[in-house]
């Protein structure tokens, strides 16, 4: 049987979708089972998606820095069907607050002026992504064809969504699998 | 009347004539969804959820369209339910709608459109534009960022309450709800009655103390009625693991409609005084806890070896306590020595026959004769106001500032209250809200007026203590006993007491009531307690317990009992 590779990311998040992800407990060993492979995720701990591609890529979280855009962007290069999980990924989430704030109000806050902070500075590496001037949800970058919200999304959502495509359908979420929140 | 023939769905429906299609489609259980229609308030067809495909291919709101003879509409034709999509999409794309950080989250109107037609992600990106928050006031949140426009608030406010104080102003995405033209809502006419948080289907406007403390859902909903004054109106009260999370209008209560006051909603809420939770009793100076058992032997000991036992009961206790005490007092102990921790003038008692709030809002004109009752009696207040709006006169009588000034006709110095006999001499319908506590010269004025009569009774039960011959303080006692629910006793309480050799206190709360009491018994308060309340309508109303009592402590009926059984 054929291998269904999946790979995973997660850009301007907080790791909770992922953790939803793991939250299927042995439902993972019976998607392994019906032919699921998990190639670069945060969980394998492989960073690149390999060279041949994936048939489904999933992203977790916002489109924050230019870091997030690239990766956003290889992902869907190399993947057939882009998932967008979570609400950040979903509908740009809880990061979207800083919007309402210019980078250099965020940048100040975080870093020079929160309680805790003594001598602060705000970084300045070029290997850290920068700051884009708006959050964006993943379907401002790239062309997602499939949408799981959630804050974060139960896991009985995932396992359904997954199911349905290996299954060659199309994953329709209702009832308690559709929730905001 | 001639009927109507339409058809919903294909379906043929007979209805009377006078509905929307909204209307028809709700008594024959087809569901259309909506936002902006409130039952409760009149439809203004703002949001367009409700649209119906009629057979002429239109789309109509169905909370405004009439139905009309040989109208055929579908409800969930896919043209329809793309409508509906896309006015979620617009909603969804206009304000800060991240569901996660929502206060509303779970109770939401819009969240729950979102999930019932599949709105998985937003089609258009946010505006993500900041719009303010409002915090300045005491006890609701304005969260203007989660607002839809929708106006719910607005004519809840207006056609419900009668306060106008909320209204819009700008136009198109510019368009902001604002209290009193772009006052902070603290800083403007607002007077706390809530109706606005009540009716908000988002997480826009909301009280304060309530927020964030979890979904309705999950919470037990009991209908009672408020015991903050003798209106008596409806409510339902939200609480959680014996915690009160919010206090709402009971739409269905025929004497408020839904309606509360700063007093009714909140000041429950803000409940900070120091509850009694045991027995105390004082002796040789010190204070000693002791069992409930032994706090009832000793009292009863003490009252049988009174003189002249009195006994003073508190009006916002259950009818069904006031019966106990009297029969306590008069069966068991023999004495008639029994009294109120209020007092009112008989014949302004009796003056009023069968007056009732209902006729306040189809007065022509309404007296306020010595009272104001903004600030003890609001829901009298808000059926003012909508009087006054509707055309009727307001008279007022007074020597002091009155908060509805602003609304009369003329006020008069009590000194020239006489004149009210000449100005209301061609009104039909009148209304004269008094204080019963009024003098008899005011009476002998008041009599001369053809209207009906509303005194406005200071606590929830006054009228039930009235009608069982409880009135004022009693004459004299040396061994007394004060059913006091939450009063804290004013001057007039405790100089009356002076001649008292042993007090027993029966209190919620610690006051200068129970610090001059020699033995004190922690009583239930009015949330829990079941019974009933007669208001100043003299309506009977049940009165369910919202909370259970502090372990240990009694309802008064029950402590009253335990006396009435130790008696014998």
């Amino acid at each position: 049987m054929a291998k269904v590779k999946i790979a995973s990311t997660w850009l301007e998040a907080c790791s909770g979708c992922h953790m939803s992800l793991l939250d299927m407990d042995e439902r993972i060993v019976e998607l392994i089972q019906a032919g699921v492979e998990f190639t670069s995720t945060p969980i394998t701990d492989l960073k690149h998606p390999p060279e041949e591609g994936v048939d489904i890529g999933i992203i977790e979280g916002a489109i924050g820095t230019d870091l997030h855009e690239e990766e956003a962007k290889h992902l869907r290069k190399k993947c057939k069907i882009l998932i967008a999980i979570g609400d950040c990924a979903v509908f740009g989430g809880i990061v979207t607050m800083r919007n309402y704030f210019s980078r250099e109000e965020v940048l100040t806050r975080g870093y020079l002026e929160t309680e805790s902070t003594k001598d602060g500075k705000i970084p300045t590496s070029d290997e850290l992504g920068k700051l884009l001037p708006k959050v964006k949800a993943v379907k401002d970058i790239v062309k997602v064809d499939f949408y799981i919200p959630g804050c974060p999304p139960p896991a009985d959502s995932i396992y359904t969504a997954l199911k349905e495509l290996l299954g060659g359908r199309v994953p329709v979420l209702k009832g308690d699998l559709l929730k905001y929140d | 009347m001639e009927k109507l023939f339409l058809k919903i769905n294909g379906n043929e429906i007979e209805v009377e004539p006078g509905l929307t299609v909204l209307q028809v489609a709700k008594s024959f259980g087809i569901d259309i969804p909506t936002l902006c229609h409130h039952d409760q308030l009149s439809p203004i067809g703002a949001c367009r959820l409700c649209v119906v495909e009629t057979k002429q291919g239109t789309l109509q709101p169905a909370c405004t369209l009439p139905a009309t003879q040989g109208l055929e509409v579908e409800t969930e034709s896919p043209r329809v339910v793309e409508a509906r999509k896309f006015i979620l999409n617009l909603l969804f794309a206009e304000r800060n709608h991240y569901c996660m950080f929502c206060e509303a989250s779970g109770d939401c109107e819009l969240q729950n459109m979102g999930y019932r037609y599949g709105i998985d992600h937003f089609a258009f990106s946010p505006y993500q534009t900041k719009f303010p928050t409002d915090f300045s006031h005491k006890y609701i949140l304005l969260e203007h960022n989660r607002c839809i426009l929708c106006r719910r608030c607005i004519r809840a406010c207006s056609d419900l309450a009668g306060h106008y104080v909320l209204g819009m102003v700008n136009r198109g995405a510019h368009t902001m709800l604002s209290p009193d033209m772009e006052s902070p809502l603290k800083a403007s006419s607002c007077v706390s009655c809530g109706a606005c948080a009540q009716v908000c289907p988002t997480g826009s406007l909301a009280d304060k103390i309530g927020a964030f403390r979890g979904k309705a859902d999950e919470m037990t909903k009991t209908k009672s009625v408020c015991a903050n004054c003798s209106v008596g109106c409806g409510i339902l009260a939200f609480t959680k693991a014996n915690h009160l999370i919010k206090i709402w209008g009971e739409w269905e209560s025929p004497v408020n409609h839904g309606i509360l006051c700063e007093l009714g909603r909140f000041s429950p809420l803000n409940e900070k005084r120091k509850r009694v939770l045991q027995p105390i009793i004082r002796q040789e100076g010190r204070r000693e806890v002791i069992s409930y058992q032994d706090a009832i032997k000793k009292a009863t000991q003490k009252l049988k070896e009174a003189k002249n036992p009195g006994g003073i009961i508190s009006p916002k206790t259950t009818n069904e306590a006031l019966e106990a005490f009297n029969i306590l007092f008069s069966t068991s102990l023999q004495s008639k020595n029994t009294g109120l921790m209020e007092s009112y003038n008989e014949k302004a008692v009796k003056l009023s026959a069968d007056g009732c709030l209902e006729d306040i809002l189809i007065a022509n004109a309404v007296v306020l004769y010595k009272v104001d009752p903004s600030t003890s009696h609001g829901v009298v207040a808000s059926w003012v106001k909508k009087a006054v709006t509707k055309g009727a006169y307001l008279y007022i009588v007074t020597d002091e500032e009155n908060s509805l000034s602003f609304y009369a006709t003329e006020t008069f110095k009590t000194s020239e209250a006489d004149k009210l006999v000449n100005t209301l001499e061609n009104s039909k319908k009148v209304v004269v809200i008094l204080n019963p506590q009024v003098e008899s010269a005011d009476l002998e004025i008041l009599k001369k007026v053809k209207a009906v009569f509303l005194p406005l009774y200071k606590s929830a039960n006054s009228l039930g203590a009235i009608k069982k011959g409880l009135n004022g303080f009693f004459e004299k006692s040396d061994v007394a006993l004060i059913v006091a629910s939450d009063f804290s006793g004013d001057g007039n309480l405790l100089a009356s007491l002076q001649d008292v050799s042993y007090l027993i206190v029966i209190s919620n709360f610690v006051s200068p009531l129970t610090e001059r009491a020699n033995l004190i018994i922690p009583s239930a308060t009015w949330l829990e307690t079941s019974g009933t309340f007669t208001n100043l309508e003299g309506k009977t109303q049940d009165v369910s317990s919202i909370m259970e009592a502090p372990e240990g402590v009694k309802t008064d009926k029950a402590i009253i009992e335990d006396f009435m059984k130790a008696l014998g």
